[in-house]
C-alpha cells in the first residue's frame, strides 16, 4: 500500500492561452519500458510484433517504437504488458517522460514549427516515428494518425515544452 | 514643384494612391508601387546619405540589394527597421527615414569636416595610431562615430516563429532564368518554391526590353507565372533567401506586408531537394575621380528607376561604360526625354551599337574614359577623356550633365553559391567570376552563371529545372525550351576589363560604403598585404553592411594591378551568410525570455517553491539554490543550511543527478575498459567513486558507479555531464568495442533521488516504512539496496557527498513531491533542513571533494587530483591511459589540487584568484583559487586550488601568495580536506 501520493504530470499546468484549432492533452501512460539489444527483440515477439524501424512503430498499445542502434521503448497506453520472463535489459521508464497526444488539422504546421524533419503526410505518415529535435529538445515522434501524432519529451522539460506550445500555438494563426 | 523627376507616363506605380512621407526632415510625396528610393529620385533629391568613414556625401548608386549608399533608419507608427536599404524599402504612408551616418542631418552633418583631414586617415590609420597612448582612451570615442543607424530599444518586434519546410526544387530569383527553371520542374511533377527579393517578380525583364514566346516580356512574365503559380508553384516575393547551408538547407527571409506597418518578418528553414541559383548579376561602378558624388549611378539602376518606376535621375547625362550592356541603359534614359551623351572607353564598340546610338540621336565618344566630375552635393559636370591625364582640347570632353550614369561591367550574383561550398573561375570574358563546379545539389544558371543574354538564361533555366526533375525523379518535363530576345538590336554582352583610371593623386573610390579608395588598395599591396583577405581586413574593403557587392572585384581587381596577378591569381573573399544584413529578432524566433534555452525542472518543483526555496539555473537544471526564511538573505541562509548539515541533518534533491543503466553479458568488460576505476572486481550491492577521463587522459566527470547484478551496472554522471556521459557510451560502443554485448538504458528522469546526510538522519530513516534493510551491517557506506519505501519501488544509496553519513533514496519521479514533503516531517524533530546547491558546493569543498570543471580544468589528469591507485595497479587498458605516461603527464611542476591555508584576517580568498610567486622581481602565476568558501563549521576561510607541485609543497608546508585586484595576501599549502580528514563521520 502507497503512502506516498503519485503527482500527476499535469498538476499545475495553466491551460493554453489558445489551442490553435489542435487537441493537445497530456497522456498518462501505463507504462514505457526502454528495452536494450536483446530486450526489444525479445519483447517484440513476445507481443507478435515486427521488430520497429527507425521510422516506423510496431502496434498500437502496446507499441514499440525505435529509439537508437540497440534500443527500442515499448509504450503501453492503456495496462501494462506482461513482460518475458528472462527479459535483463530493459528499464521502467514510465516516469521519465513528458506525453502529449496532439491532434487536429492545424498539426504539420505546429511540427513545421518545432522540428526541422519534414513533416508532410507523405514523410511523416501514420505509423511513422522519428527521433528527432521539437522545439529544441530531444523528442520522440509517433504519428499514430495522419493528423495525430504522441511526443516524447524528457519529464523534466514539461514546464519548457508547455511555455514552448503557448507561444507557437499562437503563431499558428497566422 | 513635387515629384518634378516624375515621368507623365508608365512605371509599375499606382499614381491615385499618393503617398506622404518624411525623409532627412523634410516632407515629400510619392506613389503606392513607389521605393523610398525611389520617391526621392522623383522628388529630386540628390543627397541621399553620408559616408561611413569621410561622411563624404553620397547619392543613390543601384535600385536594388547592392545599394551602399541609401541607408536609412525607418519609422512608421510605433516600429523601427534601423540602416534599411531604401532602394529595398516600399514607401508607406507617414514613413519617416532618417540617413545614417548624419547629424543633425545630411547637409549639416557635423563629421563632414572628417573628409578634409582625409590625407591623414588612410587606410590601416588605426591600427597605427590609436594604439597611443592607450586603446581605452580612443574606444569610447570611435565607438560612437561608428556604427550604422540606431536601435530605438523602445520599438518592439512581435516574435514570429521560424518555420522548417522541404520542397523538391528552390529556385532563388524569378528573372526568366528562374521562371524557366520553376517551368520545368513543375511540369515534371516537383513541388517548387520560387523566392525574389524584391516585391515583384522579373529580375531584369522590370526594365529590359524583349520579347519571349513572342509576348512582351513583362506580360510574359505575369502570365506565366499566374499559370505556374495555378499549377502550384509556390512563390514568395520580399523573400531573402540569407544563407546557404549544408545538406541543402536554405534560410529564407519572408517579408509579409502589413496594413499601417512595417512588413512583418518570418524565418523559414527550407530543406530543398535541388536548388537553382537563378540570382542574376549586378552592375559595377567604374572607378575614376570622384565618382561617388550624388549623380554617379550605375547605367542599369538608371534605367530600372526609369522603367519600373517613371522617375527619371537625370535630365541631362553621361553614360559612361566599358561594355555594351549600357548602351540599352543609354537608349531608355534617351526615350524617357534625357539629353544622353555615351562615352565608351572602347575605341571601337562595334557598327550596331553605334548605328542603334546614331538613330536614337544619342552622342557616343568612343576611346574616352570619365576623369573628373564637377559638383559636392550633386554632379554639375563631367570630363571624359581618352587618357587618365589627357588635358588637351580634343583629347577630353568637358560635359554640361547632371548624372552621370556608369557601368564598369556586370558581376554574377554568387553569393549563395560560395556560401553553399562552390568555388568560383575568372572569365576574362565578362571580366567577372563565376561559379565552377557545385558541390552541392544546386546548380547556378543564367546571368548567375556569367551569362547574360536572355536566350542563354532562357535555356540554361530550363536545363537546370529539367536537371533537377531528372536527378529527383528520372522525368523530364516534356517541355521544349523558351525563346526570347533582346528588343532594339541590342542584346550584346561584350566588356573590356577597365579596373581604374590613372588619375594621379585623385581619390577615386572603390568601396562607397567604407570609404575605400584605389589609393588605399595600392597602399595595403605597398604594406604587404597582397592576400585578398588581408587586403579587406587592413582597409576594411567590403566589410561594410553590402559586404562589398558593388567593391569586390574592383578591389581585389586592382589589388591584382598593384602586385602584377590577373584577379584569377587574386581571388575572391569568402562569402558568408547572411546575403543581406538581417534582425537578430527574426533569427532568434520564439526563442526569447523564457524560451530562449530549454531548461529542466525537478520533478519535485512544486514542493521546492512551497518550501521558500531560490531557484536558480545549474547548467540546463533549474535547482534550489538556498531556501532563505523570513528576513533571511543568501549568505545566512547558505550558512544555516550547512551548520544543520554538520550538526543535525539536512534534505537535499539530487534528482538531476544521471542514472544510466549499462546492462548485459559484457557490462563488468564495458565499465572496467570506459573509466579509469577498476569497476570488474565491484561486488553486487556496492558501490565505488570513479573517475571518466576522455583519449588524453583528462577528467571528464566522476560519480559512483552501482553495480546493481552481475549483468547490470549503474552509473551517476554528474547533472550536467550525463548526456556527455550517454554519448560518450555510445560512441566508444559503437565505434571501438561493438563485439560487446551492452546496452545503455537512461533512467535519469525516470527516479527522483532525496538525499538525507548528517549525523542525525538515522534517526529519520527510522522512522520510515520500507522493507530494504539499511543498518549499517546490510547497507554500510558505499552500499546500495533495492526495495520499498514507504510503499513505492525504491532504492537506498549509501554516500555522501557531504562527508556526514548520507542515505540517497530513489523513487518514481511521479512521487518525488510526496517523498519530500514525508522526509521533511519526519525530520522535523531532529531539525533536518532543506539545503540548496550553494549549501552542498560549500560542504563539499570543506571535505576537499572536487566539482569537475571548477576544481579541475581541461588540463587536470587523475593523479593532478592524487587519485594514482588505478594508474599504478590497473591492468587493464581504459580509456586515456596511455596519456597518463607521458611525458607531458608526468611533468613534475604539473599543477595539482591543493587546500589552500588564509593567514591573514582578511576572509576568503576571492575564486579564480592567482596563486603566485616571485621570481627575480617579477610575480609569476603558479596556480589559480579554484574553490573558496567562509567555513561556518570551521569559522574560518577555506579555499581549494590548482597549484604547481601542490602536493610536494602542500607536505612541506610551503606558504605563498594569492593575488587579486592588485592585492597580494599569504596563504600556506595544505591537503584539501579541511573537515574530518579521517572520514570519522562517514561510517
Amino acid at each position: 500500500m502507497s503512502h506516498l501520493t503519485a503527482e500527476p504530470l499535469d498538476q499545475g499546468l495553466a491551460p493554453l492561452s489558445r489551442h490553435g484549432g489542435l487537441s493537445i492533452t497530456v497522456a498518462k501512460p501505463a507504462q514505457i519500458l526502454l528495452l536494450g539489444a536483446e530486450g526489444g527483440p525479445a519483447m517484440a515477439k513476445a507481443l507478435g510484433l515486427d521488430l520497429p524501424t527507425p521510422t516506423a512503430f510496431s502496434g498500437q498499445d502496446p507499441l514499440l517504437a525505435w529509439q537508437g542502434p540497440g534500443r527500442w521503448l515499448l509504450y503501453a497506453e492503456a495496462a501494462a504488458p506482461s513482460l518475458p520472463a528472462d527479459l535483463d535489459d530493459a528499464s521502467l521508464v514510465t516516469d521519465g517522460f513528458f506525453v502529449l497526444d496532439l491532434a487536429g488539422p492545424r498539426l504539420r504546421d505546429l511540427l513545421s514549427l518545432g522540428t526541422s524533419l519534414e513533416s508532410s503526410p507523405s514523410a511523416l505518415p501514420a505509423g511513422a516515428s522519428a527521433i528527432t529535435r521539437f522545439a529544441e529538445l530531444q523528442a520522440s515522434l509517433m504519428m499514430l494518425e495522419e493528423d495525430h501524432l504522441r511526443l516524447l519529451v524528457e519529464r523534466a522539460s514539461r514546464d519548457y515544452l508547455w511555455a514552448w506550445l503557448d507561444q507557437a500555438v499562437a503563431a499558428l494563426k497566422e | 514643384m513635387p515629384q518634378r523627376h516624375r515621368l507623365a507616363t508608365g512605371g509599375e506605380i499606382d499614381r491615385s494612391r499618393p503617398l506622404s512621407f518624411l525623409f532627412d526632415g523634410d516632407r515629400y510625396e510619392g506613389y503606392a508601387g513607389d521605393s523610398l528610393a525611389s520617391a526621392l529620385v522623383a522628388n529630386g533629391v540628390k543627397l541621399v546619405g553620408r559616408s561611413f568613414k569621410y561622411h563624404r556625401p553620397r547619392g543613390l548608386f543601384a535600385a536594388g540589394a547592392e545599394e551602399p549608399n541609401g541607408l536609412a533608419d525607418i519609422t512608421l507608427g510605433d516600429q523601427h527597421e534601423p540602416n534599411a536599404r531604401a532602394t529595398l524599402v516600399e514607401l508607406a504612408e507617414g514613413l519617416i527615414a532618417k540617413p545614417v551616418n548624419a547629424e543633425p542631418d545630411l547637409l549639416r552633418d557635423r563629421y563632414a569636416i572628417l573628409d578634409r583631414f582625409a590625407r591623414f586617415i588612410p587606410a590601416g590609420f588605426y591600427y597605427k595610431t590609436f594604439m597611443r597612448p592607450t586603446w581605452a582612451l580612443w574606444e569610447p570615442r570611435i565607438r560612437k562615430m561608428a556604427g550604422l543607424g540606431r536601435l530605438d530599444p523602445a520599438a518592439q518586434k512581435a516574435p514570429q516563429a521560424a518555420r522548417h519546410a522541404a520542397c523538391d526544387l528552390l529556385v532563388v530569383g524569378s528573372g526568366p532564368t528562374g521562371i524557366a527553371a520553376a517551368r520545368a520542374g513543375l511540369a515534371a511533377g516537383l513541388s517548387v518554391w520560387m523566392v525574389e527579393l524584391e516585391n515583384r517578380p522579373g529580375g531584369q525583364l522590370l526594365w529590359r526590353e524583349a520579347e519571349i514566346e513572342g509576348q512582351p516580356a513583362r506580360d510574359w512574365v505575369s502570365e506565366t507565372l499566374a499559370a505556374l503559380q495555378a499549377e502550384g508553384l509556390h512563390l514568395m516575393p520580399r523573400t531573402l533567401a540569407a544563407a546557404y547551408y549544408d545538406h541543402n538547407r536554405i534560410a529564407l527571409l519572408e517579408q509579409r506586408p502589413a496594413a499601417d506597418r512595417l512588413p512583418d518578418e518570418r524565418l523559414w528553414l527550407l530543406r530543398a531537394g535541388r536548388v537553382v541559383l537563378a540570382t542574376g548579376a549586378q552592375e559595377r561602378p567604374l572607378v575614376f575621380p570622384d565618382n561617388d558624388r550624388p549623380g554617379v549611378m550605375s547605367a542599369a539602376a538608371a534605367a530600372t528607376y526609369v522603367r519600373r518606376y517613371a522617375v527619371l535621375p537625370g535630365y541631362r547625362v553621361l553614360v559612361a561604360t566599358n561594355n555594351d550592356d549600357a548602351y540599352e541603359s543609354a537608349l531608355v534614359l534617351k526615350q524617357a526625354g534625357a539629353a544622353v551623351t555615351l562615352a565608351d572607353l572602347r575605341s571601337n564598340p562595334g557598327k550596331p551599337l553605334l548605328a542603334a546610338m546614331e538613330a536614337a540621336e544619342i552622342r557616343v565618344i568612343t576611346g574616352h574614359q570619365p576623369v573628373a566630375v564637377e559638383g559636392e552635393l550633386a554632379v554639375s559636370g563631367a570630363r571624359v577623356g581618352r587618357t587618365s591625364t589627357s588635358r588637351r582640347r580634343g583629347d577630353s570632353h568637358d560635359l554640361d550633365v547632371d548624372l552621370v550614369a556608369v557601368s564598369g561591367g556586370w558581376s554574377p550574383a554568387v553569393h549563395l553559391f560560395s556560401q553553399s561550398g562552390g568555388k568560383l573561375r575568372y572569365d576574362p570574358t565578362i571580366a567577372g567570376f563565376r561559379p565552377k563546379q557545385a558541390v552541392q545539389d544546386c546548380e547556378s544558371a543564367g546571368a548567375a552563371n556569367g551569362d547574360f543574354e536572355l536566350q542563354a538564361c532562357l535555356q540554361q533555366g530550363h536545363a537546370a529545372g529539367e536537371a533537377a526533375a531528372y536527378a529527383l525523379t528520372g522525368k523530364s518535363s516534356g517541355l521544349e525550351p523558351l525563346n526570347g530576345h533582346e528588343s532594339g538590336g541590342l542584346g550584346g554582352h561584350n566588356v573590356q576589363a577597365f579596373w581604374r583610371t590613372r588619375v594621379p593623386n585623385a581619390r577615386q573610390w572603390v568601396d562607397f560604403q567604407n570609404d575605400v579608395t584605389a589609393k588605399d588598395v595600392a597602399l595595403a599591396a605597398r604594406e604587404g598585404y597582397v592576400s585578398v583577405e588581408h587586403l579587406k581586413r587592413y582597409t576594411t574593403l567590403g566589410m561594410a553592411t553590402d559586404q562589398g557587392k558593388t567593391s569586390n572585384i574592383n578591389g581585389l581587381a586592382i589589388l591584382g594591378e598593384e602586385t602584377k596577378r590577373d584577379p584569377g591569381a587574386v581571388g575572391t573573399t569568402t562569402f558568408r551568410p547572411p546575403y543581406l544584413p538581417l534582425s537578430l529578432a527574426a533569427v532568434a524566433g520564439l526563442r526569447r525570455g523564457e524560451l530562449v534555452s530549454t531548461r529542466r525542472c525537478l520533478p519535485a518543483k512544486r514542493v521546492h517553491e512551497a518550501a521558500g526555496a531560490v531557484l536558480r539555473d545549474y547548467g540546463l537544471w533549474q535547482r534550489p539554490a538556498y531556501y532563505p526564511l523570513a528576513g533571511e538573505g543568501e549568505e545566512q541562509a547558505i550558512k544555516r543550511e550547512a551548520l544543520a548539515v554538520r550538526r543535525q541533518g539536512g534534505l537535499m534533491d539530487g534528482s538531476s543527478l544521471g542514472k544510466i543503466a549499462v546492462v548485459g553479458p559484457d557490462a563488468a568488460t564495458f565499465v572496467n575498459r570506459l573509466y579509469y576505476n577498476r569497476l570488474d572486481n565491484l561486488k553486487p550491492g556496492r558501490l565505488r567513486y570513479c573517475l571518466l577521463l576522455n583519449e588524453t587522459g583528462v577528467v571528464l566527470d566522476d560519480g559512483v558507479v552501482a553495480r546493481q547484478a552481475e549483468n547490470r551496472y549503474l552509473l551517476s554522471p554528474s547533472s550536467s555531464h550525463t548526456d556527455h556521459v550517454l554519448h560518450m557510451l555510445e560512441e566508444w560502443h559503437q565505434g571501438e568495442w561493438p563485439d560487446l554485448k551492452v546496452s545503455f538504458l537512461d533512467e535519469t528522469q525516470a527516479w527522483a533521488t532525496l538525499s538525507l546526510c548528517g549525523p542525525r538522519v538515522q534517526e529519520v530513516m527510522g522512522r520510515l516504512e520500507t522493507d530494504i534493510a539499511w543498518d549499517d551491517g546490510e547497507l554500510p557506506h558505499m552500499a546500495f539496496a533495492e526495495g520499498r519505501v514507504e510503499g513505492v519501488p525504491a532504492r537506498i544509496a549509501r554516500v555522501s557527498f557531504t562527508g556526514e553519513r548520507g542515505y540517497e533514496i530513489s523513487v518514481p519521479a511521479r512521487y518525488a513531491s510526496a517523498l519530500w514533503e514525508r522526509l521533511s516531517q519526519l525530520g522535523l524533530k531532529v531539525g533536518m533542513t532543506p539545503f540548496g546547491i550553494e549549501a552542498l558546493s560549500l560542504l563539499r569543498a570543506e571535505k576537499g571533494y572536487i566539482l569537475i570543471g571548477r576544481d579541475t580544468d581541461g588540463t587536470t589528469l587523475p593523479q593532478d587530483l592524487g587519485m594514482t591507485g588505478p594508474l599504478a595497479k590497473k591492468e587493464v587498458d581504459y580509456v586515456g591511459r596511455r596519456s597518463l605516461w607521458t611525458p607531458e603527464a608526468k611533468r613534475e611542476n604539473r599543477r595539482q589540487l591543493v587546500g589552500l591555508q588564509v593567514l591573514d584576517e582578511a576572509g576568503p580568498f576571492a575564486n579564480g584568484a592567482h596563486v603566485v610567486e616571485e621570481v627575480g622581481g617579477d610575480l609569476h602565476s603558479i596556480g589559480y583559487v579554484t574553490s573558496s568558501f567562509a567555513s561556518p563549521a570551521l569559522g574560518k576561510p577555506i579555499a581549494l586550488g590548482l597549484v604547481a607541485m601542490g602536493r610536494a609543497r602542500a607536505a612541506s608546508g610551503d606558504k605563498v601568495e594569492v593575488f587579486h585586484l592588485g592585492q597580494r595576501r599569504p596563504a600556506r599549502l595544505t591537503g584539501p580536506c579541511a573537515y574530518d580528514p579521517t572520514g570519522s563521520r562517514l561510517a
